[in-house]
């Protein structure tokens, strides 16, 4: 293509023999993909230096207070969030299958692989909302709102200790059985973890959302071999999303 | 990429999460020495993820380069931070120390 190919626009600057995927200002179908994938790449550089922020207040929380991520950690399910894991890792292995799919011109292949993502996601938030959900019924909110309930202390197995576990209606009477203590600021630790599994929640929506437009897309036939860029940039941002929850898991779920 | 490659990947991403849950619950190194470990093997799953998944060893020298620089660039946030929390914790200690012993009084 090349110099022939934009010697043959007409004076509107339109090639009527032209792929309608490939933009104008590129040379030609690599020429795109490569922006486009620089694109995506500065991108994720981005999304990293966003978490980046939540990632410090985190590691200086708890390079101050490790007692308090010990105790959060004890709330935490942390079956779910295993399972959690491996409902996220094959989601990616389902992503990158797509891109293969897509670079094979296999469309069956690629429609069977997105689907099988975007299940995979339902299905992290489906487990995401059980662990939620138990929390916020339980009263383990963040910040001031932290009340957690006897049941959920009883069932997180906190330290046996001081102070009077409040009663079935949520009141506090000093002369109460004592057997919890909770670390002064615990909150602080759900505050951290409802902030980061809530914004990575967030991303996992959002990658919902474009995977059902690169769906609805590939069943068009709009795909294949030469034009794929959208599945791959798609699926990078899908392993970025991947990524941040390798590192959330152990850093919320196995505290020591 | 390869069958062989997606499958050996995602089975390598599948052991090494087996490997951090089984080393929380069966193995103690000591607060930081469990901290480390599981670090150390989400730092190889996101190798993993990043060199093949996202197909940065196939890829142009470019895009790693972008994303080695953003995660210098959270290395660096992160360690200036430290630093100045280090610099400062000893006076709040002092303060909330002196402000405890004035209660005393």
């Amino acid at each position: 293509m090349d110099a022939a190919a934009h010697e043959s626009h007409d004076a509107h600057g339109h090639d009527h023999h032209h792929d309608p995927r490939l933009a104008h200002h590129f040379e030609d179908h690599q020429h795109q993909f490569d922006t486009g994938k620089l694109g995506i790449w500065l991108f994720l550089g981005q999304e990293l230096l966003f978490f980046g922020g939540l990632f410090c207040a985190y590691s200086i929380y708890r390079g101050l207070h490790p007692e308090v991520f010990e105790e959060g950690a004890k709330f935490l399910n942390t079956n779910l969030g295993a399972v959690n894991t491996v409902v996220l890792l094959f989601s990616s292995l389902t992503a990158a299958w797509s891109v293969r799919a897509a670079q094979l011109n296999n469309k069956k292949g690629l429609i069977l692989a997105i689907v099988l993502t975007i299940g995979c996601a339902f299905g992290f938030l489906g487990i995401k909302y059980v662990e939620y959900s138990h929390k916020l019924h339980e009263g383990v909110f963040w910040g001031q709102s932290f009340h957690p309930t006897r049941e959920i202390l009883e069932e997180a197995h906190v330290t046996p200790g001081v102070v009077p576990m409040p009663a079935e209606d949520g009141s506090v009477d000093p002369k109460a059985e004592k057997i919890a203590m909770l670390k002064p600021n615990l909150h602080t630790f759900f505050s951290i973890y409802f902030m980061m599994t809530g914004l990575h929640g967030i991303h996992v929506i959002a990658g919902i959302l474009v995977y059902l437009w690169i769906l609805r897309r590939a069943i068009r036939g709009d795909f294949n071999s030469e034009y794929y860029g959208p599945v791959d940039f798609t699926a990078l941002y899908w392993h970025l999303v991947d990524l941040v929850w390798i590192y959330l898991f152990p850093l919320l779920y196995l505290i020591h | 990429m390869s069958i062989p490659a997606l499958l050996g990947t995602f089975m390598g991403l599948i052991f090494l999460t087996a490997l951090t849950v089984g080393v929380h619950y069966g193995v103690d190194l000591g607060g930081k020495g469990n901290l480390i470990a599981a670090m150390v093997i989400a730092t190889m799953k996101a190798s993993l993820v990043l060199a093949f998944f996202m197909h940065l060893v196939f890829d142009k020298r470019y895009n790693f380069m972008i994303f080695a620089t953003s995660v210098l660039g959270v290395v660096l946030f992160i360690s200036i931070a430290f630093t100045d929390v280090s610099q400062y914790e000893p006076m709040v200690q002092q303060r909330q120390a002196d402000l405890a012993k004035a209660a005393e009084k």
